[in-house]
């Protein structure tokens, strides 16, 4: 068994080199990256002051008027003059030192903007996962212990309109209703805490953090309850048609033993499995809800950099989000065979 | 191989890696142990032995379907088949090789319910064989599957219906019907009864004793259930742990059981007869253990009431007690 | 006469499902007459057997007896079942649970199933001393321990901790025995104990009720089986359920010597024997089992007999005393 896991956690080596390198060389091909942005910055440049001075030139295309040297020195600020596996591996040795380059765009070093993005990011995706399991799991077994009655078809209405209504969508709309502008001024319009945070006390700061939590955690998890509660319901459900169930009542235990604690330790194996991956979409962030809360997290942060060509970023976002997905598959799997003892790996 | 003889199997033996690794190799499980056994055609042999005996693997192997459950399955020994005169040997066949030979040697499995596409008709289900190995045209192929289905016991609306629109009993014919379409030489049944009411079992058990006869068909029938075994061949040989322990014609073979094993197993079949006095019944301890872990020796001695210490020392010869009955034990 | 542990009266008890059998499927959910008017008694110290095919309503009538049957699709629409003079079916809930696993238990066709599989032994073991009135932990270990060794299971104390995944299906079935014990109930419900297991380990298993039933004094099994021969060998008295009905009840000799329904003798000429001659062909019985959604009105049987008469489409026979308590449903001998 722990033969199995090391060998696993052995195995994202290779995957991480594979997902890294094939990154690295589409970003090479990719039109518009920075070398074509430096040239077209300094193409417009030479047009303007070609104009400005009132010279009359033929050459409007400006495209001969950067120097040969200028654009060797762009290429060497960016390290284009090298072959591509020599750049990588440059770019692996360096990571091996937790040096991810720095920022085109904020001209910082990429580890301080993706964990300044990543703390937040964080913090929602934690919250969301908790809550998600925390209500989702005991809802779907009570929906499943009361199959087809008026809470099941009320809660399953309520939880599908959730599933069927975008996230982002969601946000927008709520912040009509209770973010001031309308209507109520119950929640702020967005952000991750108010400006003022530092000169709050404890339970002012506590009282910022949630007002700023609320909405936008509700918009993260929406589609997913669903998923989860209604994934928790069948496999309870199932459960309760299986041969030991109908033992559990012959030997007269109490229906809440046998739903609670035979039943739904059974009904955990499929939910557990999902849990490493759907972790690590949480981490992910969201564009969409990102722009509407006007939250500085991880999803705007890598449409931003794929938007500006900032490729250190891009590469040191993909760094952290396979690592996290990768580990994520491992913890599935670890607990996979935690919660079901037939399963055994070798 | 003799003249009379349709199936040979000489000193088979079948291994599978075991999930354990040594160094530098796979650990070998031996499924199936030096298994040899002949039948002549239209002969019946029924296998017979507890579940992890390696009766269904001796089966498979002779219709080649080992390797498509595991490619790193491992078969040694011979399988010989005699087809018009013409020795060949099916061990190891490749996948390829084996498409002349597959239509003449047909099965069919236990749980009818699994063994057929549920998305076929049962008229279907029996032509489809005929697309792949004859060149039959449509209509014959038509003419070919009605005579099947009305050999089996099928009304001619079966055709039209799905697997789960019959009973256990039809889809059983049907299975039957399939098998039958190719024109094979050996059938192999696989329990084909055991998950039939009481009251089909012998429908089903009369109707391979009338297509073994009509088609002039050899049949090798593995059943847990002596009495089948007993009331539809007239061979059987008794399987345990890989090992064919006992072997020789069914009334002799029942009616003198040599080995303990035989005996126990004969003496375990409940009998429905009412007695007054209960019967003396040799009950065995245990379970039959795993492949992996094979006692020394007999392979038997270790759930044995006669087991001394030779049977750990060394494994018993064959021996024969009378014409065509073997047995291997030291008593 | 013995005493009478369990009545059961005019028992009835359908499922609900869409499905019609052989045709197309139905809109609606139609009623299965699983079991219909079945009434019996079990006595004290007796091992009653009832032996039928699919869907005769032989392991629906053991489940209602504790009211186990699914509800949906499942229902008992009509009945009672008398136990110590007290209607079970009757009962709440939470009543109901004091004889389940108490004084009526119960072991099933498939012990692998039947044992939840993420959970020890020792956990499920334990729990069955610990819902039936207040036992400590340790004193329910204790217990589980000596049932189990009682039951037969080698390394009781070490077999405990494991799950049942590791455990053959015979121990299996040993650790069901063990806990379907833990009370001393005065009833146990065996349905198809030995079907899922090798002969040589059903003759174990068979052998293990003999020996606790004589340990145990008073109590009674109901055994149901489709195999005949567990019937000979175990049974004291014989129920014969087709298509949801008692066809025939009779002491196990009469059963055998002197098998009165068509469907009884027929099913014993049919079985093969082992040991006993035949020539050529086997006898049969043509025909399948009746569907419980397709019942024929008259005689459930008639389809397939070979005495088969007129009034037998038409009119259903009453079971009746033919010889003492020998009871046939069959038109033969009405009249």
């Amino acid at each position: 068994m722990l033969r199995y896991f090391f060998r696993r956690i052995l195995l994202i080596v290779p995957t991480f080199i594979g997902i890294t390198f094939i990154t690295f060389l589409i970003l090479q091909f990719v039109p518009g990256g920075p070398l074509e942005r430096e040239m077209l910055k300094l193409q417009m440049g030479n047009v303007v002051s070609g104009s400005e001075s009132g010279a009359v030139g033929s050459n409007r295309t400006g495209m001969t008027n950067i120097p040969e040297s200028a654009l060797k020195e762009i290429r060497e600020f960016y390290g284009f003059d090298r072959p591509v596996p020599e750049r990588y591996l440059e770019w692996v040795l360096n990571l091996c030192r937790l040096n991810f380059g720095k920022s085109y765009a904020y001209s910082e070093p990429v580890i301080d903007v993706i964990t300044s993005r990543f703390s937040v990011s964080i913090y929602f995706g934690l919250i969301g996962f908790v809550l998600t399991y925390l209500i989702c799991v005991p809802l779907g077994v009570i929906k499943a212990a009361r199959s087809g009655s008026k809470f099941d078809l009320i809660s399953s209405i309520v939880v599908f309109l959730g599933y069927s209504t975008p996230g982002w969508a969601f946000g927008a709309l709520m912040l009509i209703f209770f973010g001031g502008g309308s209507f109520l001024n119950v929640f702020p319009l967005g952000g991750f805490r108010s400006d003022d945070f530092d000169n709050m006390n404890l339970f002012g700061q506590i009282y910022d953090q949630l007002r700023h939590t609320i909405l936008p955690v509700i918009s993260y998890l929406l589609g997913s309850f669903a998923t989860l509660t209604i994934l928790t319901k069948n496999s309870v459900i199932e459960n309760l048609n299986q041969d030991y169930i109908r033992t559990a009542y012959a030997k007269g235990l109490s229906k809440k033993r046998v739903i609670y604690v035979h039943a739904l330790r059974n009904s955990l194996i499929p939910i557990v499995t999902g849990l490493g991956q759907f972790l690590g979409i949480l981490l992910a962030g969201s564009i969409l809800i990102e722009k509407v809360f006007n939250i500085q997290g991880i999803g705007l942060l890598a449409y931003d950099s794929i938007i500006n060509r900032d490729y250190p970023v891009i590469m040191g976002l993909l760094v952290f989000q396979s690592l996290i997905l990768l580990t994520g598959n491992i913890i599935t799997d670890f607990l996979y065979a935690a919660v079901d003892p037939r399963v055994k790996y070798k | 191989m003799k003249a009379e003889n349709i199936l040979e199997v000489k000193d088979l033996v079948i291994e599978y890696p075991s999930g354990r690794k040594k160094f530098l190799s796979r650990e070998r499980l031996r499924a199936v142990d030096r298994v040899s056994f002949n039948l002549p055609a239209g002969g019946s042999l029924g296998l017979a032995g507890e579940s992890g005996s390696g009766k269904s693997t001796v089966v498979k192997a002779i219709a080649n379907l080992l390797l498509f459950n595991n490619p790193e399955t491992k078969i040694r020994g011979e399988i010989l088949i005699n087809i018009a005169g013409k020795e060949i040997n099916l061990a190891n066949m490749s996948r390829s090789g084996m498409k002349k030979y597959r239509k003449l040697i047909q099965i069919i499995f236990q749980d009818s319910n699994s063994s057929l596409n549920p998305r076929f008709t049962a008229g279907k289900i029996i032509e489809e064989p005929l697309l792949y190995n004859t060149k039959l045209g449509k209509n014959e192929r038509a003419e070919r599957v009605n005579f099947l289905m009305e050999k089996t016991g099928l009304q001619e609306d079966v055709f039209f219906r799905y697997p789960h629109e019959l009973s256990g009993g039809q889809r059983q014919r049907v299975s039957i019907a399939r098998a039958l379409s190719t024109n094979p030489r050996i059938l192999i049944a696989d329990e084909p009864v055991s998950s039939l009411d009481v009251s089909v079992q012998g429908q089903i058990l009369n109707l391979f004793s009338d297509i073994q006869k009509e088609f002039n068909l050899t049949l090798i029938m593995i059943a847990h259930d002596l009495s089948i075994i007993e009331s539809v061949c007239s061979d059987v040989a008794i399987m345990y742990l890989g090992k064919i322990i006992e072997t020789g014609r069914t009334n002799r073979v029942f009616e003198n059981p040599a080995h303990p094993y035989t005996q126990a197993l004969i003496s375990s079949i409940p009998v429905p007869e009412y007695k007054s006095e209960k019967r003396e019944r040799i009950i065995l301890k245990g379970d039959i253990p795993s492949i992996m872990k094979k006692p020394s020796g007999c392979v038997f001695r270790s759930r044995c009431p006669k087991a001394a210490d030779i049977c750990s020392e060394k494994e018993p010869e064959e021996k024969e007690i009378t014409s065509g009955h073997y047995f291997s034990c030291f008593f | 006469m013995k005493n009478k542990i369990l009545e059961i009266k005019n028992l009835s008890t359908v499922f609900y499902a869409k499905h019609s059998g052989q045709g197309k499927e139905t809109k609606e959910l139609i009623p299965g007459k699983a079991v219909s008017g079945v009434s019996f008694d079990v006595y004290e110290d007796e091992v009653l057997g009832i032996v039928g095919e699919s869907g005769s309503g032989k392991s629906v009538t053991a489940y209602s007896i504790l009211n186990l049957i699914p509800n949906p699709p499942g229902k008992i629409v009509s009945g009672e079942i008398i136990y110590r003079g007290i209607d079970l079916l009757k009962l709440s809930s939470e009543e109901i649970r004091k004889y389940r696993g108490a004084e009526i238990s119960m072991i099933f066709q498939e012990p692998g199933t039947s044992l939840n599989p993420v959970m020890r032994i020792e956990e499920q073991m334990c729990e069955v001393f610990m819902s039936h009135g207040k036992t400590d932990r340790a004193e329910a270990l204790k217990k589980s321990i000596e049932l189990l060794k009682r039951a037969g299971l080698p390394d009781a104390e070490k077999r405990i901790k494991e799950y049942p995944s590791s455990l053959s299906g015979g121990m299996q079935q040993r650790v069901m025995i063990a806990m379907a014990l833990a009370f001393r109930p005065s009833l146990l419900i065996a349905d198809e104990p030995t079907t899922a297991l090798d002969v040589t380990v059903q003759a174990q298993i068979l052998d293990l009720m003999s020996d606790i039933k004589r340990e145990n004094g008073k109590s009674s099994i109901i055994m149901i089986t489709h195999n005949l021969g567990i019937i000979a060998e175990m049974c004291d008295r014989v129920l014969v359920m087709y298509g949801g009905k008692i066809q025939e009840s009779a002491n196990v000799k009469d059963l055998f010597e002197n098998p009165l329904h068509p469907y009884t003798s027929a099913m014993i000429k049919s079985i093969p024997c082992f040991g006993k001659k035949h020539e050529g062909r086997l006898n049969t019985i043509p025909g399948m089992v009746p569907d419980i959604f397709n019942l024929p009105p008259g005689c459930k049987f008639c389809n397939r007999c070979e005495f088969k008469k007129d009034i037998c489409e038409k009119k259903e026979p009453e079971l009746k005393e033919i010889s003492k308590e020998h009871f046939v449903r069959c038109h033969l001998y009405e009249g």
